[in-house]
């Protein structure tokens, strides 16, 4: 009888077992469900500085190829401000001898910058969320600019610049994300489509931006002004451009603290910026070399003939470039992204707006108005803060327009600008026969020219990509 | 949890009175086969745990009562049972002709394996021990079971290995088999916890007839590993296993540049040192002239020693051994792997109906780790990449070492920037590992039929990694800071595990010819793992390394989740006359890892089998020993798909000190198990006496609601850019053979020879909305029709002669030298997977001297040869060392046979993902040779011992490949690769090493 009291026991106690139900509901601790992301105001703003993470690749779904790094070396080293150290890691080298393609490009933005437009879609989806006010127009105003830079900077890599040529307009754009719907299947756009869904985003984002300057609002009033005169630019309505970079008030960087921007010691000049600590895994100037007791090495060292085009006079040398030995050999390194004072780890904080920029959209868009006086004041207020005993210039004509071009790639140079710029004016790149080291000897670049009409001015949409969504096409040429 | 306990406590007080006295009488007798007397038979009285073994004469006793039955049973010999009489004096004659009798081993209950109907390989001990003395068990089982293929993750000492059961079972979800570890699951990585000498026995299951019974988690396969227990009524008996050997690379097949044809080659390309060195620079490098693979690496050392002691007395069993080994590994500068395990099996005869056991294992490992990626920071690339004229330490100018100012030896960055040599000094990096396993079990027998088993299982495993950059070393110049040198990295994670089951069986015999047993089932196993992460920098000497003396903490994380499973489940077994068999299981598991539409699974299975030389109408065929068709079906599931898989999910970092947060998955709430269905056909036999023997076994595997990462399109910058999905279908279809026979089979001498071979083929069936899903990092496909895993790629279609440029066949199949991506195709017939793989083995005995092989052989999967491209790479990697092969590229219009023009002097890079490093993977390995002697009994008991051992072994000696260069053995491509498919290219993983051993082993 005992027996079977205990056969029923052990079969109760295997039943009982089975209502536990309530047991399997588990749930992650380091996570929160995605519906439950976007409730509290601090929701919002952890959301925001979750975007800037998407535009530096501080996290781990993101990654460094945009303002992290690839944005500010990779239009150089697609262009002729660099050459390639023979004694580096031979990074973005397929990109550096034009040999990109959809499967191996050296320059990964395309997946990033989608990341950074997912964000913004996701906050604009929930938006609503919050009660009118400033805080949400502030919100609305950042993830309206994101979605607009990340889809111009996609724009002028893998389409045409409208300005670039007469086709351009017609041609095949890059697709304009405006949901953050996982099934999406989009499908490209024209270029002029683009640029219209970038300036409407844009143009509705200056009208809810802040002007507060704060951690939280990179993207504020006079960050947008900026990058809408940048835009304008390569849209060519020059007068909106002028416009644009008129109503931005930060004032160009001078001589005295220009030095301490690129140690983050000064933010004069400094429009907008990421910051970056070494707490995270974020280090803009390891695209570019890696210090060690035995000296830098360089990836890209600047190019000979690029060099010289820096006078003794132009504070810009030492700022952005030093002369070091590695190996037993000299070069001219980029010292833009050494380190913060004192420092030679590559972190520093990702500045991706300046006026100095802003002051040069303005002269080219005046210059291409016809207004050469304006456009010639607005040269001289960035040279006289650049070169120690400046004496205003006069160039008029041809003489000013290669003149601002000339400050442009100067003081532009490893921002990332110089690649779009010969490309949005339908210029050919063309490299000298200069070797890679400091006195110009050494090994030359195996590819010196890429031709105005070059298909490899549109870099291919990623294999990945175009395997991904049957929508895709990819760019002619590849 | 109370509940459990009430239930134990019943259990113990109910059942105090069951008591009961009988009769007994001392048997006596002696046991041998055709050869002599045997020693080592068990001898256990039928429907008790009292038992005895045989001694070295052969001779036993035993207490039995009048009217029981003793079975003998002995390894691979037919079990014999006699029935206790008058008699004190049972002698007993045992023979091997009948390779169906054997115990097996199924996880929750054991099966003769004549009444088994399912696909069960089984491994000995003495069959592990043969191939190979590894310190991981799963390495032990490669080439000893049919379908089972065994590729060594990498060469890592103490690293684990990836087993699969007939081929890919699925792709994106685990792969790895259910390991149930007396009678416990636990995971591949955690067998490192068990010795292998420790191993009673181990079996696979294949097929659904038993492997049903473990439902959400059996589709895999399940290999159940029972751990040994003592005797009862024996003396102690006492065994040393002393170990003691060295191990080295294989040679890799490749001919690397030295010194001054690498200075030639980059003179002809216009590169690098060798493009402006003067003579008397180019003299002095070429007097540098070494081999990397030689400088960085060692001849490995191994160790191992191993004490165990087994026995019992009337109540009592007990088995407690300890070992201790050691493997350097051959990286220079590494200590490499040591562990130490210890175990504890024991069991108690409490009460008359009640047995409580107890196994415990305790490992501990610690492992220096070499970085396995793709740079120079490994020094299994740096060895390829590192130029021959570089050194590894600066030389001055008279050639001698130079010393820095603490008078340490300068070490040469080289090309690469990077000293490896430094690193395995200055950056160490150490992983430890406690693992703890126990299993308590309590089994009461109400009566002969009716027998109830309770268990609880412990798992813990606690993790502690250190990782220290030394101030002052090459990478603290590189990443550190500044103004506080030095950084540290301190993390570890906690596991448990808790197990507990409940089992009743029932098992009775009608008529004397009807064989009923049934069992039901619970289980609830719940796992928490919680880890964590410390950082700071700042370390004021590269002496210490703990935290409390760096000066800026910069880092620190805690991490944690849980699972939970719950389970019920049944099983009828039924034979009549052992003739005619049938058998049937179900099981329902509830799981927290799939989504709230889909928390149950419901999974079954049915099989049958006629055991024909059991029947009366071949009882006569003197020829047929054994003869058994079985077939079964059923269904199983994969349920390693990850926790909370099925969540849409936001997740938390960090900016500029404050929080930020971004989407980190994207949901899926009817997320699943995979299903598999599995039909398996098999036919086991043996004739003349048992002499010849085998198994032939078709199967029909279909995987449907397959686990897929849809890849989304980019541009929606969704998260991860996919989404796991329960969609698409593959189908393995297969057939396995094994053969093994005596060959000469006489008092002095025994040559058997044998061996398996599986077919196997995984082809997918569908996939969501019909499309290619292109994965392992864009060059591998998934394509209805295809086989799964075909290799994808842009075809080579070699140099043209006038301009030396490499030319490929676009999609259509025209000739161009304008490569472009979209040009790949999925290249039929070329997958990771081999179309057959497998082992032959030879073992001859003679009077005390044992000579065994054994070879695995693997054919038809293709790997993308990635030591090939960067070794050949056209220039592209002309800055690190390349093949002698290299040099033979185009120069003049005409050319043929020859690379195509370097990009130097091309323009063009052409070392690109193409076919043209796609290389057929067969090869065949002398997997281990042994030659072992076992010193005479007369001799050895003198002086008191009752077994001596000595042997040689070499393991991984030859290897014959058909067109592979390099190691053919390719699990992972690089420990930091993630997304590939393994197997699919090489990519300077640690490499597999050659060994060879001299070993003792003593018993007394």
């Amino acid at each position: 009888m005992k027996l079977n009291k205990i056969l029923i026991g052990a079969l109760v106690a295997m039943m009982t077992l089975s209502s536990c139900d309530d047991a399997l509901d588990k749930s992650p601790y380091d996570s929160i469900d995605d519906k439950t992301a976007f409730e509290t105001v601090s929701d919002f703003e952890n959301a925001t500085r979750g975007l800037y993470n998407g535009f530096i690749g501080n996290d781990a779904d993101a990654g460094t190829e945009y303002f992290g790094g690839g944005m500010f070396i990779s239009p150089d080293v697609a262009s002729d401000n660099l050459i390639v150290n023979q004694s580096g890691r031979q990074t973005r080298k397929t990109l550096f001898d034009w040999n990109h393609d959809a499967a191996v490009s050296g320059f990964g933005l395309y997946t990033n910058a989608y990341i950074v437009i997912n964000r913004a879609n996701k906050i604009l989806e929930n938006i609503e969320n919050l009660s009118d006010g400033d805080f949400k127009n502030k919100t609305k105003a950042q993830a309206l600019a994101a979605r607009g830079i990340a889809h111009f900077d996609l724009a002028r890599t893998y389409a045409k610049i409208p300005v670039q040529s007469a086709d351009a307009n017609a041609s095949l754009g890059v697709v304009y994300s405006e949901t953050s719907d996982p099934f999406a299947l989009p499908t490209r756009e024209t270029v002029a489509e683009n640029y219209a869904h970038i300036i409407s985003d844009l143009e509705e984002a200056k009208s809810l931006a802040s002007t507060e300057v704060s951690s939280l609002n990179v993207l504020s009033l006079e960050t947008i002004n900026g990058f809408l005169s940048r835009v304008y630019l390569y849209n060519g309505e020059n007068q909106k451009a002028a416009d644009a970079a008129n109503a931005v008030t930060t004032s160009v960087a001078p001589i005295g603290t220009f030095s301490n921007v690129w140690k983050d010691a000064s933010n004069d000049g400094v429009i907008a910026k990421f910051l970056i600590t070494d707490v995270n895994s974020v280090d803009i100037g390891t695209e570019y070399s890696q210090t060690s007791p035995q000296g830098t090495r360089s990836e890209y060292v600047v190019a000979f003939d690029f060099y010289n085009l820096f006078s003794d006079e132009d504070i810009r040398k030492s700022a952005y470039m030093f002369t070091g030995s590695f190996g037993g050999n000299n070069y001219n390194n980029v010292g833009k992204y050494l380190g913060k004072t004192g420092q030679v780890n590559g972190i520093v904080d990702s500045k991706i707006l300046r006026a100095g920029e802003v002051v040069l959209n303005k002269a080219e868009a005046l210059y291409n108005l016809g207004n050469e006086a304006e456009a010639l004041a607005a040269l001289n207020t960035l040279r006289q803060n650049r070169y120690t005993g400046f004496t205003p210039g006069t160039e008029t004509g041809t003489d000013l327009l290669d003149a601002i071009r000339l400050e442009r790639r100067l003081e532009l140079a490893f921002e990332g600008h110089r690649f779009y710029d010969l490309k949005r004016w339908g210029l050919s790149i063309n490299r000298s026969n200069d070797g890679d080291q400091a006195d110009g000897s050494g090994v030359p670049a195996v590819n010196q020219t890429l031709d105005a009409g070059s298909h490899k001015f549109q870099f291919a949409i990623p294999q990945g990509a175009i395997n991904a969504n049957p929508n895709m096409v990819q760019n002619p040429g590849y | 949890m109370k509940k459990r306990t009430n239930l134990l406590l019943m259990l113990f007080f109910a059942l105090i009175t069951q008591i009961g006295f009988a009769q007994q009488i001392t048997v006596t007798g002696t046991v041998s086969d055709d050869a002599g007397p045997l020693p080592g038979v068990s001898i256990v009285i039928e429907g008790t745990a009292t038992g005895t073994d045989t001694d070295f004469d052969g001779l036993y006793t035993i207490q039995a009562e009048k009217g029981q039955t003793l079975v003998f049973s002995f390894v691979g010999l037919q079990t014999v049972k006699k029935l206790v009489g008058d008699a004190t004096t049972i002698d007993v004659v045992m023979t091997n002709d009948n390779v169906l009798e054997e115990v097996v081993v199924l996880g929750y209950s054991d099966k003769s394996r004549e009444t088994l109907s399912s696909a069960v390989t089984s491994v000995t001990t003495k069959e592990l021990e043969e191939v190979a003395q590894t310190n991981n068990v799963a390495n032990a089982l490669q080439g000893k079971a049919s379908g089972v293929t065994v590729t060594a993750q990498n060469g890592k000492p103490g690293q684990t290995a990836f087993v699969r059961v007939r081929g890919t079972g699925s792709i994106n979800g685990g792969q790895e088999p259910l390991y149930i570890v007396d009678g416990v699951a636990i995971s591949e990585s955690d067998l490192n916890l068990i010795n292998s000498s420790d191993i009673e026995s181990m079996s696979v299951l294949k097929d659904a007839a038993t492997a049903a019974i473990y439902g959400a988690r059996g589709s895999n396969g399940v290999v159940v590993i029972t751990t040994k227990g003592g005797k009862k009524d024996r003396d102690a008996k006492f065994t040393l296993n002393s170990q003691i050997g060295y191990s080295e690379r294989i040679d890799d097949g490749w001919d690397l540049m030295n010194a001054e044809q690498k200075l030639d080659y980059e003179k002809e390309l216009g590169i690098g040192v060798g493009a402006s060195a003067s003579d008397e620079e180019r003299a002095a490098l070429i007097k540098n002239d070494h081999d990397w693979r030689e400088t960085l690496l060692k001849k490995g050392f191994t160790r191992s020693n191993a004490l165990s002691v087994t026995g019992g007395s009337e109540k009592t069993t007990y088995f407690v051994s300890l070992k201790n080994e050691e493997d350097t590994g051959i990286i220079d500068g590494l200590d490499g792997y040591k562990r130490t395990t210890g175990r504890v099996n024991f069991t108690f005869d409490a009460r008359d109906w009640l047995t409580i056991g107890a196994k415990t294992g305790a490992s501990y490992t610690i492992s220096q780790e070499p970085r396995d990626r793709n740079n120079a920071q490994n020094p299994f690339r740096a060895m390829y990449t590192y130029n021959p004229y570089e050194t590894k330490y600066e030389l001055d100018a008279d050639g001698n070492v130079k010393l820095d100012d603490n008078g340490n030896p300068v070490y040469n960055y080289t090309h690469a920037g990077f000293s490896i040599s430094e690193a395995i000094v200055n950056n160490p990096e150490t992983d430890k590992f406690l693992r703890i396993f126990n299993t308590m079990n309590a089994d009461v027998r109400f009566n002969e039929n009716v027998s109830y088993s309770t268990k609880v299982g412990l798992n813990y495993r606690r993790y502690k990694g250190e990782y220290f950059v030394k101030p002052g070393s090459i990478l603290d110049g590189y990443v550190g800071d500044a103004n506080a040198p030095g950084s540290k990295r301190d993390s570890g994670s906690d596991r448990f595990t808790f197990n507990y089951q409940n089992i009743l069986k029932y098992k009775n015999t009608f008529n004397e010819k009807h064989n009923f047993g049934a069992l039901v089932l619970s289980e609830y196993i719940t796992t928490v793992h919680e880890g964590y992460s410390l950082r700071s920098k700042g370390f004021p000497t590269d002496k210490f390394d703990e935290q409390v003396n760096a000066s800026d903490p910069t880092g620190a994380s805690t991490t944690k989740f849980e699972e939970t499973t719950f389970s019920i489940a049944a099983s009828v077994d039924y034979d009549y006359d052992q003739k005619y068999i049938a058998t049937a299981s179900f099981r329902r598991d509830g799981s927290s890892k799939f989504g709230a539409n889909n928390r149950y699974g419901n999974f079954w299975s049915a099989s049958a089998a006629w055991n024909i030389a059991n029947e009366d109408f071949l009882k006569d065929v003197e020829f047929l020993s054994a003869l058994k068709l079985r077939a079964s079906y059923g269904t199983l599931g994969n349920d390693r798909i990850g926790n909370y898989g099925f969540l849409g999910l936001y997740s938390f970092g960090a900016y500029n000190g404050s929080s930020a947060s971004f989407p980190s998955r994207t949901e899926n709430p009817d997320l699943k198990w995979e299903s598999k269905a599995i039909t398996d056909i098999g036919l086991e036999y043996g004739f003349l006496g048992g002499r010849v023997r085998g198994v032939f076994d078709y199967y029909k595997s279909v995987t449907s609601d397959l686990l897929s990462n849809k890849i989304l399109a980019f541009e929606t910058g969704a998260p991860g850019l996919s989404v796991v999905q329960n969609n698409g279908e593959i189908q393995t279809e297969g057939f396995e053979i094994e053969l093994s026979g005596d060959i000469i089979r006489n008092s002095d001498l025994k040559w058997t020879v044998g061996g398996n071979i599986a077919f196997s083929k995984t082809k997918v069936n569908s996939l969501v909305g019909g499309d290619d899903q292109i994965i392992g990092g864009g060059n591998i496909i998934l394509r209805e029709g295809e086989e799964v895993n075909t290799h994808y790629l842009v075809r080579y279609a070699g140099v043209n002669s006038e301009t030396g440029l490499a030319q490929y066949y676009d999609k259509e199949g025209n000739i161009t030298d304008q490569y472009s991506a979209d040009d790949a195709v999925a290249l039929s017939g070329k997958s990771v997977n081999p179309d057959f793989d497998g082992s032959f083995f030879t073992r001859a005995e003679y009077k005390g001297f044992e000579l065994s092989a054994n070879f695995y052989f693997k054919f038809g999967n293709y790997i993308y040869n990635n030591v090939k491209a960067d070794l050949e790479s056209d220039g592209s990697n002309a800055f690190d060392n390349q093949s002698v092969s290299a040099f033979n590229y185009w120069k003049n219009p005409g050319d043929t046979g020859v690379l195509p023009a370097p990009q130097q002097l091309s323009g063009i890079r052409s070392d690109v993902a193409s076919d043209r490093f796609l290389q057929d993977g067969s090869y065949i390995r002398l997997r281990s040779l042994k030659l072992g002697y076992t010193v005479p009994r007369e001799l050895v008991e003198k002086i008191k011992l009752s077994d001596v051992k000595l042997y040689v072994q070499g393991q991984n000696l030859w290897t014959w490949t058909k067109e592979y260069e390099g190691d053919p053995e390719i699990g992972v491509g690089s420990g930091e690769a993630t997304g590939e498919v393994a197997g699919s290219r090489s990519l300077y993983s640690y490499p597999t090493t050659k060994t060879y051993l001299v070993g003792l082993d003593i018993s007394f």
